[in-house]
């Protein structure tokens, strides 16, 4: 009988806790392709203003869209393309204008060694070879099928991701012989991947915009100028992004 | 006339609470369905094509939980108590396990690049990842269970002494799972089996991550509506949940009348 | 001696010392207070127990035998159960429940159908063919159970407390069926004096796990003296 108390205490501490916990200083939803240089971008922004409690959290740009407007507190999103950041937009979700911070381009990433033997885009319409690239809903998916019509093919795609990341990790695990991936994912997995760029370096990518968040803490605008200056793209650079 | 019961009343709280927990979500999901544009939606080649995977894969993995799991069940009520608690706590296991992580260790087991098993397959010509044979073995991971479970009591010979006494009138032990262990089981063999085909029918990690997303071939209707919602299609998103609510609906229905009330 | 069954059953806590012994055509009656081992007694027979030591044989035939590994199992055995709990099919109608035996044994259809249908005709039954147990009256399913037990022409007949539910009208028909069934042995077990005098030649009484051959007119036991109201 000594126990049940013990437990009743344990989950009523774990739910106040889960419950207790004050508002983060600043919260920003950001693209899956931004996992890696969001909190770098953090990290330097608030080493330039003061301590901040920062809060990341990363999924597909329109699950964010529409978290924000179900009425997700937040301050900054970050998408990786126009269309879902448009939905918050017009939902009346965000403050003042969004504004284009970098841009993306893809490659074609292989397992170590190659196994499937890819030198180009064009192999990966060979139905034998296991191939994952993101689905055409999302961003990525989208460059991907207009990297294809560029140079009049179509990818035999053995599975249609809704997230780059799992494209990636797919390669990553060695579960299939090539995926079309960002090539900031490429360089964040650099190592456990190889890098092949595509024909003509492909498509320029769709732009990845930044916007306050409606009812946002007064530094989140703040946020969102600083990231199209100097040490903004310095880091943005470094980590495979292009110039807006 | 029977007199009215009488409970405590305070039961009726949180059993208000739960029921609305549970309709809630559905309520809502109704109160913003695109109802005008529901039917065009429907009609869209994607989501008939998903439809149809998706009845396969669910229907064929239920028929193979059914097949696997019945005797998997009914030796779990006779093997010695020690070991039948090791192997019923094995086949609970993908029931706490995220979908995800199943599907994951599918295709480490099954890759045929790289798993423990797929090389093998590959060299004889059977490839699972990435197929509607894979998407209906994902599916089958998470579904299985749900009917051992389910069917394992009923197929419990201590329940109530009956193949003991069609023993003793000279029934051969075929005859007893035939003529009594199988058909006083088979409420409880059919409620199994709908929970199964309902798990399958709902399967979406495992699915993702072992079989793909590859329309007409494993893109079933979960991932059909996470491809919506990831894409920022909404009304195309609820309209498929919808087709899912029907289905699933009207089924459980039809098989409760049928199979489980008698 | 046709029927031997001695030796030692652990059952559950309780250790059984059988010491049982019938002639042909001889009716063993057991009786003892609840809980003094008398199912199971019944259960060994039929061969859903097992001695740990000793033997069992029935007419020249060794049904379980521990020391050396023999084991008839209950399907081979020639035995007719009527369970305390009666143990019907629920899942089928009565006439199906009462031809189960014959249909295991081998018989057509309906040479089963039509023996299971004479069965319930002398046990009062036979308008409740197509019933299911699940909707007969106690004393019909102790009926059905007895028929289902007689139909499958059992060389030994085993019977748990069989007419505890019957109804007391119909008990003298019951009585009477079992006294001119053709089986080699009988044995029962019972609470009821009207039974041990019409049906029993031999009464054994179990009492804290032992057996003891008993005379019904003159008993040595108290259970048994009080039982028979003397």
């Amino acid at each position: 009988m000594t126990t049940r108390p013990g437990i009743v205490g344990l989950l009523l501490a774990l739910l106040a806790g889960g419950c207790g916990t004050t508002d983060p200083d600043f919260s920003l939803l950001a693209a899956s392709s931004l996992t890696e240089v969001a909190p770098q971008l953090t990290d330097a922004y608030h080493r330039e203003q003061g301590e901040l409690d920062i809060v990341h959290d990363f999924a597909g740009s329109h699950s964010l869209a529409t978290q924000i407007i179900e009425g997700r507190r937040a301050d900054v999103l970050l998408t990786a393309d126009e269309a879902s950041m448009a939905r918050a937009v017009d939902a009346g979700a965000i403050t003042g204008d969004p504004v284009v911070f970098a841009r993306n381009r893809l490659v074609i990433v292989v397992p170590p060694g190659n196994p499937g033997g890819v030198t180009t885009l064009s192999d990966l319409a060979d139905p034998d070879l296991l191939v994952a690239i993101c689905a055409p809903d999302v961003p990525c998916g989208d460059l991907t099928a207009r990297a294809a019509a560029d140079q009049g093919m179509v990818i035999s795609a053995d599975t249609l991701d809704p997230s780059v990341r799992s494209v990636l990790t797919r390669v990553q695990s060695e579960s299939v012989d090539a995926g079309v991936v960002y090539v900031t994912d490429a360089r964040a997995a650099a190592g456990s991947v190889e890098t092949l760029a595509l024909p003509g370096g492909g498509p320029t990518g769709a732009p990845y915009l930044a916007a306050a968040v409606d009812g946002s803490d007064p530094d989140a605008t703040g946020f969102v100028d600083w990231l199209t200056t100097e040490p903004a793209q310095a880091i943005l650079g470094a980590a495979g992004f292009e110039q807006p | 006339m029977r007199p009215p019961t009488r409970t405590p009343r305070l039961l009726a709280v949180p059993a208000v609470l739960g029921v609305t927990l549970l309709t809630l979500p559905i309520v809502a999901l109704l109160w913003r369905m695109p109802w005008s544009s529901v039917i065009d939606l429907w009609a869209e080649p994607e989501t008939v094509d998903a439809l149809r995977i998706s009845l396969v894969v669910s229907l064929t993995s239920a028929a193979l939980s059914v097949l696997l799991g019945l005797p998997l069940a009914w030796f779990l009520g006779r093997m010695p108590h020690r070991w039948s608690r090791v192997v019923r706590a094995v086949v609970l296991l993908p029931m706490v396990l995220p979908p995800v992580v199943a599907g994951t260790a599918l295709l480490f087991a099954l890759s045929p690049r790289r798993g423990l098993l797929g090389p093998a397959l590959d060299g004889i010509g059977i490839t699972l990842p990435f197929t509607t044979a894979g998407a209906v073995l994902a599916a089958t991971v998470v579904a299985l269970p749900f009917f051992v479970i389910t069917a394992e009591s009923a197929l419990h010979p201590d329940a109530d002494g009956l193949e003991d006494a069609a023993t003793t009138l000279g029934a051969s032990p075929a005859t007893v799972l035939r003529r009594i262990t199988l058909p006083r089981a088979r409420p409880a063999i059919a409620a199994g089996a709908a929970l199964a085909w309902a798990r399958a029918l709902g399967e979406f990690g495992a699915t993702l991550t072992f079989a793909g997303n590859v329309p007409g071939r494993t893109r079933t209707l979960p991932l059909a509506i996470f491809e919506d919602l990831e894409g920022g299609r909404f009304e195309s998103a609820l309209a498929v949940s919808l087709i899912m609510l029907a289905v699933s609906l009207s089924v459980l229905v039809s098989l409760r009348e049928k199979w489980l009330l008698r | 001696m046709t029927l031997v069954l001695q030796g030692t059953a652990i059952v559950g806590e309780l250790t059984l010392a059988l010491a049982l012994e019938a002639a042909d055509a001889e009716r063993i009656a057991v009786v003892g207070p609840n809980g003094a081992g008398k199912s199971s007694i019944i259960h060994l027979l039929a061969g859903l127990l097992a001695l740990d030591t000793g033997r069992l044989e029935v007419a020249g035939n060794l049904w379980d035998e521990p020391d050396g590994h023999h084991w008839v199992p209950a399907a081979d055995r020639r035995v007719g159960v009527v369970f305390q709990d009666h143990r019907l099919f629920q899942h089928l109608t009565v006439l199906d429940n009462v031809a189960f035996g014959l249909r295991c044994r081998g018989t057509p259809r309906r040479q089963a159908d039509a023996s299971a249908a004479a069965w319930l005709e002398r046990v009062e039954l036979a308008d409740r063919r197509n019933d299911h147990p699940g909707d007969l009256s106690g004393g019909q399913r102790q009926r059905t159970a007895l028929a289902r037990a007689l139909a499958a022409e059992p060389e030994v007949l085993l019977l748990d407390e069989p007419f505890a539910a019957a109804d007391a009208a119909v008990r003298p028909l019951l009585r009477s069926l079992v006294q001119s069934q053709p089986a080699r042995h009988v044995v029962m077990t019972t609470h009821d004096a009207d039974d041990l005098r019409g049906l029993a030649d031999r009464v054994l009484v179990v009492d804290d796990g032992r057996l003891r051959i008993d005379d019904l007119h003159q008993p040595a036991a108290p259970f048994l003296r009080e039982l028979m109201g003397a």
